[in-house]
């Protein structure tokens, strides 16, 4: 049941992936993360809450759950959704490659993440495989966003469904990194969060546009 | 009957062909008199051909019909036989002639003031003639000469009308491109002679040949023959070569003659060829897939002409089959005896569907242009109400083509769907995942190309056959005389036939089957095999096509008995067509078959690269347009991309060559012979030391 | 023999009566979230009573097609649903059962409602039939693969529905593979796509720009609009009952019947609510983004394809 539930969240993690790349429109990037990050919290509380049952203590990633929460369901879909309210919006097409292709793209991705981790040596728990798998697969999915997408925010999205496809790695295989080095790695998310954020503004009041393909002008 | 019986009757076919060419010949200047004698002559051979062939194969008459013609001409020897493989494609022509030529009965009346219409007799007699020799042949050489009489005789059918320009240009085309296959398979033919030393088909044993040749024998096998069958890309010539061509012969070219390519291909693979590698048939599968697809596409979105649109829909079908084709040689290559017996069961079975619910369209798209003067859809419209009967019969063929249960074409797509399913559950415990991979693909390509056939042919009624009609020649349509409605009653009740008796159906291809791989699908005792068998059990189909028409019918009695209850209760009103509250709807208004076609167009726009061009011109002002013209062309991107390089390549290497060879001087010719001449006889000279 | 038969009859009944309430929860629950009070979600039955009371207008331009094809649709969906028991208590007949013949009956269904559409000359009734055949055919290669999926495990090895359920009676483990999970995602994909419901097709509309279903129905009236309505249905309720019963064998075998069925209901009315979820979280796409929908139904297929046969 414990891992039925695992399974259908990290799958559904997977779907989330997928249903961000055939998005068409920057505005409903954000929704599309928020649920993602949902999902990842549901999946830390459920590993947090069996741990403490069968431990019969206190379990950290439950802080790891609270965090989840506050930042990427919360607080970085709200500062995400204000900055693209404050940059110029213009409905045009965002993405290099037509949405049919990457998908069959992401598709052989997917395949491509199994082969990699299917002969990988020493994994011997199947279903560790099978979300080591999932965890990788939206990594590279993320990845293909950042470069699939022309405006600045598809390069930010991306780069935090990386972060969620590595949370969610170490999550499941581990059951919980060390906790300092998951509030380390927060806290670099943070960081570079908010630097994107202000070079989206800076981005913007140069070219006039978040279009970064422009930057291509910059080179001397 | 006897095996002499059946000789008998068999020779007394050909001798009725040739009385018919004859005395078609010899009455020419009478053209109702040589019409009717070349189709009677025609008629009863196919239909003596058919009985005799249904005999020999459903009594599962092991004895083959074989007789020899002693001559004195070097290499080619009169043998023919007749073995059961043999027997199914006399049967198939058999059916198709008889019903084509009740046809034409009528059909060439169109052309009895402006023809001479004892050519056509003559060609169109000889035709069928060398189909059937060819279908018999026993001999290498043989099956090349009348290969060659097949192709030369249809090409001069396609040009029966030869003063127009688009029917010159088919021809051409056909007549290039036909013999380029030809020369594949001559290649093959003599690589298979020259390992083997045999020009007898049953003679020859494959150990000889060495793996590579076999290799490239069949590369060629797969190219000649591919060319004839229409598959792509070497499909070019037969749009416009079944477009141009008389119905009739459009008919038997499109439902019999593309199918003797699969009947050689088969003959070889199975009797001279005995082994193959795994690619072989994956090579297959993938041309076969992408000839289904494109095929179908082409035939949704790129024309408006009923006639080209079923042939496209023809490469389609041949695409199916070669599906089907490659599925079997994969299997062989593995080893699957249950997989490789149910996908021959699906080539012999779609090969059959095909040429009948095939050569009952392009017999109806006939009636259309004889009723109506067009074949352009845009200009038709309306037909069911001035041609009830021939609008009944065409739909019959629109539903079996596209796989509605029960009719035929529904049983072949179900058998090829579960020989796809059953090569992933045979691949899946062997770890072949490429393979696995592939089946799916295949899977989902053959799902779309299902799809699009039914919007293809909901195009080719909807438009010209519902509605209003659109222009003056459909308001003024007729419906076709009684041996044309006769002739397309006999193929629409055809297309119910395999449908619904399949399990007898394939009571008679396992008699082919036999023949060629030792295997009966229906009769052999799978669950002792270690092969997973779904679609048969305990000696027969587990799905049964009569139960599932059974209860077809139960529910459409119940429902129709509800339905009575209700009309009783209710008044019908007749009204016009909702107008939005404007004027009454005009033709104009309808829906067009460029319009009905566009989405399909816009979303695969890679395949047509369709190019619109809207012309308004303006009145007072920018909302009161005085005339507007849309344009739309597509190209056809295989030729452009495939064919024209290598033409421009070929024209320009002509047009060098011209002034470095052909000098023009006598002398240079001598000297081109004398070189040959002196290295003929170095090589001689070499090769006897 | 004789109780294969009524098991069959039983079983059309069921799904006659409970088809149309699903329609009327996701109404239901749409006002709802649009503050209304909206229509009782009984209300699509008396719809069909009144529309089989009502009296007919028939086009002049019309033939025998347009006269036919509500019957042939009802009764394709009907041949449909008999081959999907709700409960596995309730299989009977396998000889014509075969998921391959449920695909084919609807094609029967969709090309007399497309031959409908342009039967009668109006502009609306091609542009429905144009789109309609346009979504399904999208829609096939993901409903193939689907299917392929269900019935290429080597325990199954067989498309059809009797094997396919006898094999699910004995695995109740097997409801939250990730194979399954996959599989259950793409067909909720294909269950909106072909019961034209929001983001591919808008039921309540009545606008060119966006109807698709609708346009094609747009002529028909009376009792023929009420078997139409009806075939739409049970259609939904066959995909709906091949999710619930064959992609999320939950509680499929407790071994009571009439717990069994309860489950059934339990499940399609959950399903009906992700549609209603869906409904009111998306606008209707373009037409041609229709695609772009589709194409991740086909992806995830296969996915789930992969995870339950190499990705093991």
């Amino acid at each position: 049941m414990y891992h039925n539930a695992l399974n259908l969240m990290s799958i559904l993690i997977l779907i989330s992936a997928f249903a961000l790349i055939a998005n068409k429109r920057q505005n409903s990037y954000i929704p599309t993360f928020r649920f993602q990050s949902v999902l990842l919290a549901g999946i830390s509380l459920l590993v947090s809450v069996r741990e403490m049952i069968a431990s019969k203590k206190f379990d950290e990633v439950i802080i790891m759950f609270v965090l989840i929460v506050v930042f990427k369901v919360i607080i970085i879909p709200r500062y995400m959704k204000s900055t693209v309210e404050k940059v110029e919006y213009k409905v045009e097409k965002d993405f290099f490659i037509n949405i049919p292709l990457s998908m069959i793209i992401c598709c052989c991705l997917v395949v491509l993440s199994w082969y990699v981790i299917y002969h990988i040596e020493g994994i011997t728990d199947n279903h560790a495989k099978n979300y080591l798998i999932y965890s990788f697969s939206v990594v590279l999915l993320g990845l293909f966003f950042m470069i699939s997408r022309k405006k600045a925010i598809g390069q930010i999205i991306g780069f935090l469904v990386i972060e969620n496809g590595m949370f969610l790695a170490a999550m499941l295989t581990t059951e919980g990194m060390p906790m300092i080095v998951e509030l380390g790695l927060f806290f670099d998310l943070l960081t570079a969060f908010i630097i994107m954020g202000i070079f989206v503004f800076k981005i913007n009041n140069t070219f006039e546009s978040i279009d970064i393909n422009k930057l291509k002008n910059l080179k001397g | 009957m006897s095996a002499n019986y059946l000789t008998t009757s068999f020779i007394i076919c050909l001798l009725l062909y040739i009385a018919g060419s004859l005395s078609s010949l010899a009455t020419y200047f009478k053209p109702k008199i040589s019409n009717f004698l070349s189709n009677i002559f025609s008629l009863a051979a196919g239909s003596l051909l058919s009985i005799s062939m249904i005999h020999k194969l459903f009594t599962a008459d092991t004895h083959v019909i074989s007789f020899n013609i002693d001559n004195n001409i070097p290499f080619i020897n009169f043998n023919f036989k007749i073995d059961n493989l043999a027997a199914f494609f006399l049967l198939l022509i058999g059916i198709v002639t008889s019903i084509v030529s009740i046809y034409s009965f009528s059909y060439m009346k169109r052309f009895f003031t402006i023809k001479n219409v004892g050519v056509f007799g003559v060609f169109y007699n000889l035709f069928i003639l060398s189909m059937v020799m060819l279908a018999a042949s026993n001999n290498i050489l043989l099956f090349l000469v009348f290969w060659e009489l097949m192709s030369l005789l249809s090409y001069f059918l396609v040009i029966y009308e030869h003063e127009r320009d688009e029917v010159q240009k088919a021809g051409k085309t056909y007549i290039i491109m036909t013999y380029t296959g030809t020369a594949f398979i001559t290649a093959a033919f003599l690589l298979i002679v020259y390992f083997t030393g045999s020009f007898e088909f049953s003679a020859v044993t494959s150990s000889l040949i060495p793996k590579t040749y076999s290799n490239l024998i069949y590369i060629f096998l797969l190219l000649g023959f591919g060319t004839k069958a229409g598959i792509i890309p070497m499909h070019i010539w037969l749009p416009y070569a079944y477009t141009e061509a008389p119905s009739n012969v459009a008919a038997i070219m499109s439902a019999v003659m593309k199918k003797m390519s699969i009947y050689g291909l088969l003959r070889i693979v199975f009797f001279i060829l005995h082994e193959n590698a795994m690619w072989w048939g994956v090579l297959t599968l993938i041309i076969g897939t992408v000839s289904a697809v494109f095929g179908i596409a082409y035939s949704v979105a790129s024309t408006t002409n009923i006639k080209r649109l079923l042939s496209y829909s023809s490469i389609e079908n041949m695409g199916i089959i070669f599906c089907g084709i490659g599925i079997m040689l994969i299997a062989r290559a593995s080893g699957n005896s249950f997989l490789l017996s149910l996908s021959l069961t699906a080539v012999l079975l779609h090969t059959l569907n095909h040429a009948l619910f095939k050569s009952l369209l392009f017999m109806g798209a006939g009636a259309v242009h004889y009723g109506t003067g067009t074949r352009n859809m845009e200009k038709l419209g309306g037909l069911i109400k001035k041609m009830p009967l021939t609008a009944v019969f065409i739909f019959i063929g629109c539903l079996a083509v596209s796989a509605v249960p029960p009719f035929n074409g529904f049983a072949s797509e179900y058998i090829i769907f579960q020989s796809i399913i059953n090569s992933i559950i045979s691949f899946v415990p062997s770890g072949q995942f490429p393979m696995v991979i592939l089946f799916v693909i295949v899977a989902a390509f053959l799902a779309i190309t299902g799809a699009l056939v039914v919007f293809t042919y909901v195009q080719l009624f909807g438009i010209s056959f519902l509605g209003m009609p659109r222009s003056t020649e459909a308001q003024n349509a007729i419906e076709p005389e009684k041996p044309m409605l006769a002739a397309l009653a006999a193929g629409a009740v055809l297309c119910i036939v395999p449908g619904v008796g399949l399990k007898q159906v394939i009571k008679l291809i396992d008699n082919v089957s036999v023949d060629l791989i030792d295997i009966k699908l229906l009769s052999t005792d799978w669950s002792l095999s270690k092969f997973l068998h779904y679609p048969v059990e305990n000696g027969s189909l587990s799905v049964s096509f009569s139960g599932l028409s059974i209860m077809l019918l139960v529910f459409i009695a119940v429902v129709s008995l509800l339905a009575a209850v209700f009309r009783k209760r209710t008044l019908v009103q007749k009204y016009n067509t909702w107008d939005c509250g404007f004027t009454k709807l005009n033709p104009r208004m309808q829906y067009s078959a460029i319009g009905f076609s566009k989405s399909v167009r816009i979303i695969f726009r890679g395949l047509f690269k369709p190019n619109r061009d809207l012309v308004i011109t303006e009145g007072a002002g920018p909302y009161f347009i005085k005339k507007a013209s849309y344009t739309l062309s597509t190209e056809k991107v295989i030729e452009k991309y495939l064919y024209k390089p290598f033409i421009l390549a070929l024209i320009n290497f002509s047009r060098k060559a011209r002034y470095k060879i052909q000098t023009g001087s006598i002398h240079a010719y001598l000297m081109y012979f004398f070189c040959v001449l002196i290295l003929m006889l170095l090589y001689y000279s070499f090769l006897a030391s | 023999m004789l109780e294969s038969i009524l098991k069959l009859i039983l079983q059309i009944l069921i799904t006659l009566l409970i088809a149309p309430f699903f329609t009327g929860v996701i109404r239901k629950m749409k006002a709802r979230v649009q503050h209304r009070v909206g229509a009782s979600v009984i209300q699509p039955y008396y719809d069909l009573i009144k529309l089989f009371k009502k009296d007919l207008v028939v086009s002049e331009t019309a033939s025998w097609i347009y006269n036919l094809a509500p019957y042939v649709y009802f009764i394709s969906s009907v041949a449909a649903i008999s081959c999907l028991p709700v409960v596995h208590g309730l299989t009977g007949f396998s000889f014509y059962t075969d998921l391959l013949i449920i695909v084919y009956l609807f094609v029967a269904g969709r090309i007399f409602m497309a031959l409908a559409g342009l039967d009668t000359g109006s502009t609306f009734g091609g542009m429905g039939s144009s789109r309609e055949l346009l979504v399904s055919a999208l829609v096939e290669p993901a409903l193939f693969i689907v299917i392929i999926t269900v019935s290429a495990r080597a325990e199954v090895a067989s498309t059809n529905v009797p094997a396919i359920y006898e094999f699910l009676a004995g695995n109740t483990e097997t409801a939250f593979t990730p194979m399954n999970i996959l599989l259950s995602a793409s067909m909720l994909m294909i269950l909106i796509a072909e019961s034209s419901r929001i983001p591919v097709d808008d039921p309540s509309t009545h606008l060119e720009l966006t109807m698709v279903h609708e346009a094609m129905v747009l002529e028909y009236s009376g009792r023929h609009l009420a078997f139409i309505e009806m075939g739409s249905y049970i259609k939904q309720l066959v995909f709906m009952t091949f999710m619930a019963n064959i992609l999320i064998p939950v509680g499929f075998n407790v071994g009571n019947i009439f717990l069994e069925f309860g489950i059934y209901l339990v499940k399609v009315l959950v399903i009906t609510i992700l549609v209603g979820v869906v409904e009111l979280n998306t606008v209707k796409f373009r037409l041609y983004s229709i695609p772009n929908f589709v194409v991740i139904a086909l992806v995830i297929s296969i996915l789930g394809f992969l995870t339950g046969f190499i990705l093991k």
